[in-house]
C-alpha cells in the first residue's frame, strides 16, 4: 500500500510545465513521492475537479490528443475515496470540529484531507492555508506540507 | 440495435476479401464489389477534418454492408459464425501489430495500445457470452433503417473505434505518415473509453489496465505524464485548473 495522496495543487505540478518551473523543488518533491509508492495516489475529489475541466475541454472541442491525454492519465490514477469504512462520518466530525475551533478550511480541502485520514496517507500539498488548517486541528501526522517553491 | 452488436466482430477490407474466398467460386462474384465499397467508406476518414458526423456517417454505412453481406454470406456459408477467428486475422491478429507500428514513438501509441487491449477484451466477453446461432438471428434482426440512429449512441463507442482503427489500417497500407492522424487514433480511444466506462457500470470491466501488475500500471502512469507534458497547451491546462472547486472558507 502507498503512503502519500496528492492533493490538487501536487497533481498539477505533474502535467503544468509552468507550475514544475515556478515550483522546481515540490515538483521534485512530487515525483519522489510517485517513485516511492509507486503508484499516482488522489482523492476522489480532485479526480471530480479535474473530470470537470475534462469534460470543459470535450465540450470545447480541444482537440482528440489533449483529451485523450488528460483522460488516460486519469484512468490511470488510484482514486481513494470516502464510501468505505465510514468516511462521510469522519469528514463530518472533521467539519465539526473545525467549526468548534473556528479554523477556516475549505469544502474541497476538507473532503481531501478526510480522504488521507481515513486511508493512512500523507497528503502531499502545497497549499498553505490547507496546512495551516490541518495543523490547527492536529493532524499533522497526514501531512507531507512543502513550500510551493 | 440489441447489446450484443456493439460488441459484435466486423472484418477490415482485407478480412472480408479472405471472407469472399472460402466461399464457392460461383458465389464469389457476388461479393466482389464490398473490399473496395468498405475502403471508400474508410477513404473518408483519413481525408480533411474528422467531425462526430463524418464518423457517424461512416460507421453507419460500414454496418449496413456489414448487415446486408452478413445475411448474404451467412445464407451462403452458415458454419461462418464458429470459423470466423480464422477467417478474420486482421480483427483477430495482425491489426494489433500493425498499428502498433505505425505509430511506434508518438504519443497516441499509448491510445492505440489500449483502445486494442478494449477491443480483445471485448471480443472474448462476445465468444465467452454470444453462441454462433445467436450471432445469425441477430444478423436476420437487424433494422436496416434504424442503423443510422443507432450508431450515433454512446454505446456504439466501440463500434465506432473499431471503423476508425480499419482506417488507421487503410492509411498504415498506404504508407500515408502517422502524425497526421494522431487525433483520429485518439479520437477512437476516447469512443472505446465511453464503452469501457458505459460497462464498467454494468460491471463487466472491459479495461486493460486491470490486468497490469502494480509496476506495470505505475510504469504507464509515468508514460503519461511525459506525453500529456507534449500534448497539453498552457491554454488546456488553464481550463482544467479554472475547473477547480473555488467553494469559500466556513
Amino acid at each position: 500500500m502507498g503512503l502519500y495522496l496528492l492533493d490538487t495543487n501536487a497533481f498539477t505540478v505533474l502535467y503544468d510545465p509552468r507550475v514544475a518551473e515556478r515550483a522546481p523543488r515540490f515538483h521534485t518533491v512530487v515525483s519522489e513521492r510517485l517513485s516511492l509508492d509507486k503508484e499516482l495516489a488522489i482523492p476522489t475529489f480532485v479526480l471530480y475537479e479535474a473530470r470537470r475541466g475534462l469534460e470543459e475541454l470535450k465540450l470545447r472541442s480541444e482537440g482528440a490528443r489533449k483529451i485523450a491525454g488528460f483522460d488516460r492519465l486519469l484512468r490511470r490514477a488510484t482514486i481513494l475515496g470516502l464510501d468505505a469504512n465510514n468516511g462521510w462520518f469522519i469528514a463530518a466530525n472533521l467539519w465539526a470540529r473545525n467549526k468548534l475551533r473556528g479554523t477556516n478550511i475549505r469544502e474541497g480541502d476538507l473532503l481531501v484531507a478526510t480522504t488521507a485520514l481515513l486511508h493512512k496517507r500523507k497528503l502531499v500539498t502545497a497549499d498553505q492555508p490547507l496546512i495551516a488548517a490541518l495543523r490547527s486541528l492536529e493532524l499533522d501526522e497526514f501531512l507531507d506540507a512543502h513550500p510551493m517553491e | 440495435m440489441s447489446p450484443i452488436s456493439a460488441m459484435s466482430p466486423m472484418p477490415s477490407p482485407s478480412d472480408l476479401e479472405r471472407l469472399i474466398d472460402r466461399l464457392p467460386a460461383e458465389q464469389r462474384a457476388r461479393f466482389r464489389w464490398a473490399p473496395e465499397r468498405f475502403r471508400q467508406i474508410l477513404d473518408r476518414l483519413l481525408v480533411g477534418e474528422v467531425t462526430p458526423e463524418i464518423i457517424h456517417q461512416a460507421t453507419a454505412e460500414f454496418v449496413q454492408v456489414c448487415v446486408a453481406l452478413a445475411r448474404d454470406l451467412l445464407a451462403a456459408q452458415p458454419e461462418l459464425p464458429e470459423g470466423v477467428s480464422e477467417a478474420m486475422p486482421d480483427l483477430e491478429q495482425s491489426m494489433d501489430s500493425k498499428l502498433m507500428t505505425y505509430f511506434q514513438g508518438l504519443p497516441a501509441a499509448e491510445g492505440i495500445e489500449w483502445t486494442l487491449g478494449v477491443l480483445r477484451n471485448s471480443r472474448a466477453s462476445y465468444h465467452s457470452s454470444v453462441r454462433p446461432e445467436e450471432t445469425k438471428a441477430f444478423a436476420g434482426s437487424i433494422e436496416e433503417s434504424k442503423i443510422e440512429e443507432n450508431v450515433q449512441n454512446p454505446s456504439m463507442g466501440l463500434l465506432r473505434a473499431q471503423v476508425i482503427f480499419f482506417a488507421l489500417l487503410q492509411a498504415a497500407e498506404r504508407g500515408i505518415p502517422p502524425a497526421r492522424l494522431e487525433d483520429l487514433a485518439e479520437t477512437a480511444y476516447l469512443e472505446a473509453a465511453q464503452r469501457v466506462d458505459l460497462m464498467a457500470a454494468q460491471g463487466i470491466d472491459l479495461d486493460p489496465l486491470s490486468s497490469l501488475t502494480p509496476e506495470q500500471r505505475f510504469e504507464k502512469v509515468r508514460q503519461s505524464i511525459d506525453s500529456l507534458r507534449e500534448v497539453l497547451t498552457p491554454d488546456a491546462v488553464d481550463v482544467i485548473s479554472r475547473a477547480r472547486v473555488t467553494s469559500p472558507l466556513f
